[in-house]
């Protein structure tokens, strides 16, 4: 079963990896594999992007374990996704007590100087002075309790622990043919501009000393690297300055060029921005929000996973730009290329809206309807795990897809696909933005009453094959593709 | 059949009829045309309207128990009203036939059974239509579990 492993680091490693497992509750297929192991890398254990993203891939785990069968590729949460100790468990190997069961890299609590780190006063003095000028005195006392602070000479050093820890060692063994790797960072922060050519590097090390060398050296590898997509306000008192995101970009970029091995494909991503976001070092109050470009750097993953391997050996090095069919500022899914991105994003993300609405404003309203009473769903609503799950992937203000959605809304590339869902309470002839669903006398559209009676008639063949949440989910998948494809002009 | 049956079933309610000459104009006529009307006209085609038009042919909103009861309380009205206007049309005539003119003051008399006649049928109307909702509503996809889930 081939596996993709993703290395999300830094603060745009987890915003993709958001956006990415959005689009794989929505059923966006990940073809040449069957697994998605996510591995967040962020020194910043508090840091709010990082969390809200953990606590969205752990919903979706616990909430895609109980689908038994799993679902079929195309359906909500086909793909599955684990951590690496629990995707090594599944496939009984060895476990490792050193590698925890979750998402992000245990960096065990970094809170000491980056000048404690070094061990800058137990230095020879030559030592010293070269310290001295590779790092400010600014990076020598900077506290490593929330990263890098937009500094990747500080991370390219600290982060070199990432090569001897039990996680990678743990990642190298469970690495097996045909299994792909892909990088998510972001070239003008601190932590992913360096993080992603460390591990690239020692990955494709011949030298290396990690396990499964051989496999390591010639697996495919892609990486995504965001350029700067937003400015932060001017602040004394942080040491991230945003006027110097493009002066990191253009140094980071030319080490690139000369540096960079053996990846098969580079995608790069950046905007225009003129706004200015509050500037945070780090911790809990670093969490912006969600950004078009962090879903378009999902998009360079599913890209990435559906070229063939020996496309991507043959032809390495490969890259990547992205273009809007419209330059808009207010993006809606008429604004996508129609060749690609509209036909990956458009159908199963107004599905999943389309489950959202319902279970917002009309499943109240439907619980005595036989699809209801197959699945016990007032009580099984109220009790059951799964469903609480799949409430708080959608529902949750924090993590969840509504929540996601209205970010996306606020930024200055605004993503607006769909209309305000207000009006999505009595029926749902106007969800997607500037394609609402035609009605005439005879002919009401996409009523409540229709998606009752589609969901009447599949659950009773959903639940004969499956338990109660897989039958669910295969019901509404069905309900809810059929809806889309013929009740919504241009879908 | 027929007349038997239902005779047994209203006289096991109502007694036997009064005045007593009426009896026969009940037994032969009056029982067994309401109480066909009622299990095949009212409460049969009441069901196949629920469950097969509303439910089946059409989605519409009105599929759940309060919908149902609704349904059997109309039901249950028309059928009283079938009973009342049916039992008094027929009395009247068989007493034109036989020439006997009700006294004033005595219409209470007649009237008495054929209330309490149109008050049964009401009741089984309800009930004929509680039997024909099992029966029919497994082949109404939106409401098979209306009023209740069993048998399906």
């Amino acid at each position: 079963m081939p596996k993709l492993y993703i290395f999300g680091i830094g603060g745009t490693g987890s915003r993709v990896i958001r956006s990415l497992t959005m689009l794989l509750a929505a059923g966006a297929t990940v073809e040449n594999c069957d697994k998605v192991v996510p591995i967040i890398i962020d020194p910043d254990a508090q840091n709010g992007d990082m969390t809200r993203t953990v606590e969205l891939l752990k919903t979706y785990e616990r909430l895609r374990k109980q689908l038994r069968p799993a679902p079929s590729p195309g359906e909500f949460f086909a793909t599955e996704v684990q951590t690496l100790a629990g995707m090594a468990a599944s496939e009984n190997q060895p476990r490792d007590a050193r590698v925890k069961e979750t998402f992000a890299y245990n960096f065990g609590g970094m809170d000491e100087s980056y000048r404690d780190f070094l061990h800058y006063d137990d230095m020879p003095v030559e030592s010293r002075y070269l310290t001295d000028l590779l790092f400010t005195p600014a990076n020598l006392s900077s506290k490593l309790t929330v990263g890098f602070k937009g500094s990747p000479n500080v991370g390219s050093v600290v982060l070199n622990q990432l090569m001897t820890s039990p996680e990678l060692e743990f990642f190298a063994n469970s690495f097996a043919e045909g299994d792909r790797i892909f990088f998510i960072s972001s070239i003008f922060g601190g932590t992913g501009a360096a993080g992603f050519p460390l591990l690239l590097k020692n990955l494709r090390d011949p030298r290396t000393k990690l396990p499964r060398a051989e496999l390591l050296n010639t697996a495919p590898i892609g990486a995504l690297t965001v350029l700067p997509y937003f400015n932060l306000l001017a602040d004394d008192g942080s040491a991230i300055d945003s006027n110097a995101f493009i002066t990191k970009t253009k140094a980071a970029m030319s080490y690139y060029q000369q540096n960079l091995q053996k990846l098969n494909s580079l995608y790069y991503l950046g905007d225009q921005s003129t706004g200015q976001l509050a500037n945070h070092e780090g911790g809990t109050r670093q969490q912006n929000n969600a950004h078009f470009i962090e879903l378009v750097g999902a998009l360079a993953v599913l890209d990435f996973m559906r070229q063939p391997a020996d496309y991507l050996t043959n032809n390495q090095p490969l890259h990547y730009e992205y273009g809007l069919e419209e330059d808009t500022r207010q993006v809606n899914f008429k604004a996508l290329d129609p060749g690609q991105t509209f036909r990956h994003v458009a159908r199963p993300l107004t599905q999943l809206q389309l489950l959202a609405l319902w279970c917002r404003h009309h499943l109240p309203h439907t619980q005595e309807a036989p699809y209801a009473n197959h699945l016990q769903l007032p009580r099984a609503w109220r009790d059951e795990d799964f469903y609480q799950q799949l409430q708080r992937l959608l529902q949750d203000p924090q993590f969840g897809f509504e929540a996601w959605l209205r970010e996306l809304q606020t930024t200055e590339r605004a993503f607006v696909p769909f209309e305000d869902p207000a009006l999505s309470t009595e029926h749902l002839n106007r969800v997607v933005n500037g394609q609402p669903t035609p009605t005439g006398f005879f002919n009401k559209g996409l009523t409540r009453d229709y998606l009752r009676g589609e969901l009447n008639k599949a659950l009773p063949k959903a639940v004969a094959s499956a338990d109660g949440p897989a039958a669910f989910i295969h019901a509404f998948s069905e309900v809810l593709g059929k809806a889309v494809a013929e009740k919504i002009p241009g879908m | 059949m027929f007349q038997q049956l239902f005779t047994s079933l209203y006289e096991a309610l109502l007694g036997l009829p009064e005045p007593a000459l009426l009896t026969q104009a009940f037994e032969n006529s009056i029982f067994p045309g309401v109480g066909l009307a009622t299990l095949f006209g009212i409460a049969l085609l009441g069901a196949l309207f629920f469950y097969l038009v509303l439910n089946r042919v059409l989605t519409t909103p009105f599929y759940q128990t309060k919908h149902w009861l609704v349904m059997l309380l109309v039901l249950a009205i028309a059928a009283g009203a079938l009973g009342w206007f049916q039992a008094r049309s027929v009395v009247y005539e068989v007493l034109d036939a036989k020439g006997i003119v009700i006294p004033a003051g005595s219409e209470s008399a007649y009237s008495r059974y054929v209330l309490g006649f149109s008050f049964v049928n009401a009741l089984f109307g309800a009930l004929f239509f509680v039997l024909w909702s099992f029966v029919v509503k497994g082949l109404s996809p939106n409401a098979k579990v209306t009023p209740i889930r069993w048998p399906n």
